[in-house]
């Protein structure tokens, strides 16, 4: 009786002790994607209950702040087919750009979560509801396989230099020079599904000085760190003041904004880089415009 | 010399006193409405600094805090044509719709100022950035005279009176109900420049087939047509013109796009539109006209933001 009773005892702590030991163990790439997938499962289901939350679970979308539950969570009817996910087991933290149906109708959605101890801290969405840009991720299907590909392990970058390039890039737009990041001849630009680096590629297309009229790119929260794929992933605020109302383009002169351009907004930029040998090689984002001055409830109060 | 102190200080009392009377009297209708003409002014001249501004002022454009200084201030590029105020000495405030320029495109614009011993200290403005709604307002020419006539005296209602009757509308619209509202037979609403009351030849973009804008403000309550409004809150009640008759706030329209369909009693189940199928909250700026306590006009600007935006006014005292 008294061994039945300590073997008993014994395996009943092993077993009382296992998911503990399971939540201390970090969450990796697959347990991370799991996140999502339990995410979106839950949020067509329109159950936020069945997901593993802390007690101070954060939600946004858009950049409010909401109970889990509200706003897609009331109006998510069905899942689309493109599917990119970016992981950063040391941190925690996913990203996640996908398609959705919201009543019926393609939406895409980015999505970040946070996991602390296998449980779900953070969710942060960005929702673009155009159709036309589910339309367009869906039809490509299957993300570009450069955001998927394995970067070799000598050729792997520290966290710190992949945020580093990652910001030049910002620092580029601002100042409307290409030559201040350093972009991959191959380097393309896919926004709201709509491939946008044009013609001339990543680093011309600055030169031009027609994203003049985004004066300020702030805050810059780069957020997911995926060393093994060389991939960031962040959330950006582009500023517009609507006071920048022509350009001049080197070689062809005085050249008007547009008249969405000559207006007061911020757009809250999802996005990820694709660093290939210290280079940025891929630009994918998905973002919608907010209210001039909108913040994010992620970001302290200054 | 001794005497000289005591009269010179007694001199310095006397201006210090009159300077602070001046200050401290209250701002009238006159008074407010130029404080109004004064900050239209200023935005076109890029100069916050040529106003009288309290130490401490908050400013939001789309409820964004903002520095003043920002938003439409760099933008702002040459006055409209409509004006409306609602003044409010006893509190204070002033509100205003009309019709500015943006880099040269037409835009409506709503303004509340604070005013606290002569000088400013909020500022709450909603821009209606659509070229259709300004334009539409402007094609109104001068704002309804019904908005603009003083209340005879005896017929005036306290401000409490006003609130709870103007309140009452928001009830009515969560309820889809026009019965609980006091609704005057001459009700109109205006939104955007658009009349969405008693509008027979508007057509309404597909799917809907029947236009519930035909209906008065009453009827059209009936039908359920706004049932995908789910909640209005918060209601910020802040400028009570009693001389007029008019309530002037701002409510946030909750919409969680989960009302796909309404059973409008003689239509059948008719569907929501597309864009009511999404999250949003509907930012409205609202005026209402208040005569033998009931509603005659309701006049709103409104602009849609993400879902569950707050004011950074809400819960100031």
């Amino acid at each position: 009786m008294r061994i039945d009773f300590l073997t008993a005892f014994a395996f009943g702590g092993i077993l009382a002790m296992s998911p503990v030991k399971a939540a201390d163990q970090p969450c990796d790439r697959t347990c991370l994607e799991g996140f999502v997938n339990d995410y979106l499962a839950a949020l067509v289901a329109h159950d936020p209950k069945r997901l593993p939350v802390t007690p101070n679970v954060k939600f946004t979308e858009d950049d409010v702040a909401l109970k889990l539950g509200d706003a897609l969570w009331g109006t998510a009817s069905g899942l689309g087919k493109y599917k990119l996910y970016f992981a950063d087991p040391e941190e925690g933290q996913v990203g996640f750009f996908g398609t959705i149906q919201e009543n019926g109708t393609g939406a895409a959605l980015a999505l970040r979560l946070k996991i602390e101890n296998r449980k779900i801290g953070e969710v942060e969405t960005v929702v673009v509801r155009s159709a036309r840009t589910a339309m367009l991720m869906d039809n490509a299907g299957t993300p570009d396989p450069i955001l998927l590909e394995t970067v070799p392990a000598p050729d792997r970058r520290p966290r710190a230099e992949l945020i580093a390039t990652t910001n030049q890039y910002f620092e580029a737009i601002e100042q409307g020079n290409g030559k201040v990041a350093p972009f991959d001849q191959e380097c393309n630009r896919f926004e709201n599904g709509m491939k946008t680096s044009g013609t001339v590629g990543c680093s011309d297309q600055l030169d031009t000085q027609v994203f003049n009229y985004i004066r300020k790119i702030y805050p810059r929260r780069f957020l997911v760190v995926d060393q093994e794929r060389g991939l960031v992933f962040g959330f950006f605020m582009f500023n517009h003041p609507g006071n920048i109302l022509w350009v001049n383009v080197p070689g062809e002169g005085k050249h008007d904004m547009p008249a969405a351009a000559k207006r007061p907004f911020s757009v809250d930029v999802a996005e990820a880089f694709a660093i290939r040998n210290g280079k940025i090689r891929k630009v994918e984002a998905l973002m919608t415009a907010l209210p001039y001055g909108a913040k994010s409830p992620f970001v302290p109060v200054e | 010399m001794r005497k000289c102190v005591p009269i010179i200080a007694t001199i310095a009392l006397l201006v210090r006193a009159g300077n602070g009377a001046a200050a401290s009297a209250t701002c009238d209708r006159a008074c407010l409405e130029g404080l109004v003409n004064r900050y239209l002014e200023a935005m076109l001249a890029r100069n916050p600094f040529s106003l009288p501004l309290a130490q401490k002022i908050k400013f939001t454009e789309n409820e964004q805090l903002l520095k003043l200084g920002e938003g439409l201030w760099l933008t702002a590029s040459g006055p409209g044509s409509y004006r409306l105020y609602a003044a409010d000495p006893q509190a204070g405030q002033i509100g205003f719709l009309g019709t500015m320029r943006e880099n040269g495109t037409p835009i409506a614009l709503s303004l509340r100022l604070k005013v606290e011993n002569r000088r400013i200290s909020e500022v709450e403005t909603l821009i209606v950035r659509e070229a259709d709604s300004a334009k539409n307002i402007e094609a109104m020419g001068k704002p309804d005279p019904v908005f603009l006539e003083a209340v005879p005296a005896a017929q005036r209602k306290s401000r409490d009176e006003l609130i709870a009757i103007a309140n009452k509308y928001y009830d009515g619209v969560e309820q889809s109900k026009g019965s609980i509202v006091p609704f005057d037979p001459s009700c109109n609403r205006v939104q955007n420049g658009l009349r969405t009351t008693n509008n027979p030849d508007y057509k309404m973009p597909p799917p809907i087939t029947w236009n519930p804008l035909a209906l008065g403000c009453k009827d059209q309550l009936d039908t359920g047509f706004f049932s995908f409004i789910r909640k209005v809150y918060p209601r910020r009640f802040l400028v009570v013109d009693e001389e007029r008759g008019l309530v002037f706030g701002s409510f946030l329209f909750q919409i969680p796009g989960t009302v796909k369909s309404v059973d409008v009693p003689g239509h059948g189940t008719m569907p929501m539109a597309p864009t009511n199928l999404s999250p949003y909250t509907l930012d409205v700026v609202e005026l209402f006209k208040i005569g033998s306590g009931k509603i005659k006009r309701v006049e709103a600007l409104q602009a849609r933001l993400p879902y569950g935006t707050p004011s950074p006014f809400f819960g100031d005292k």
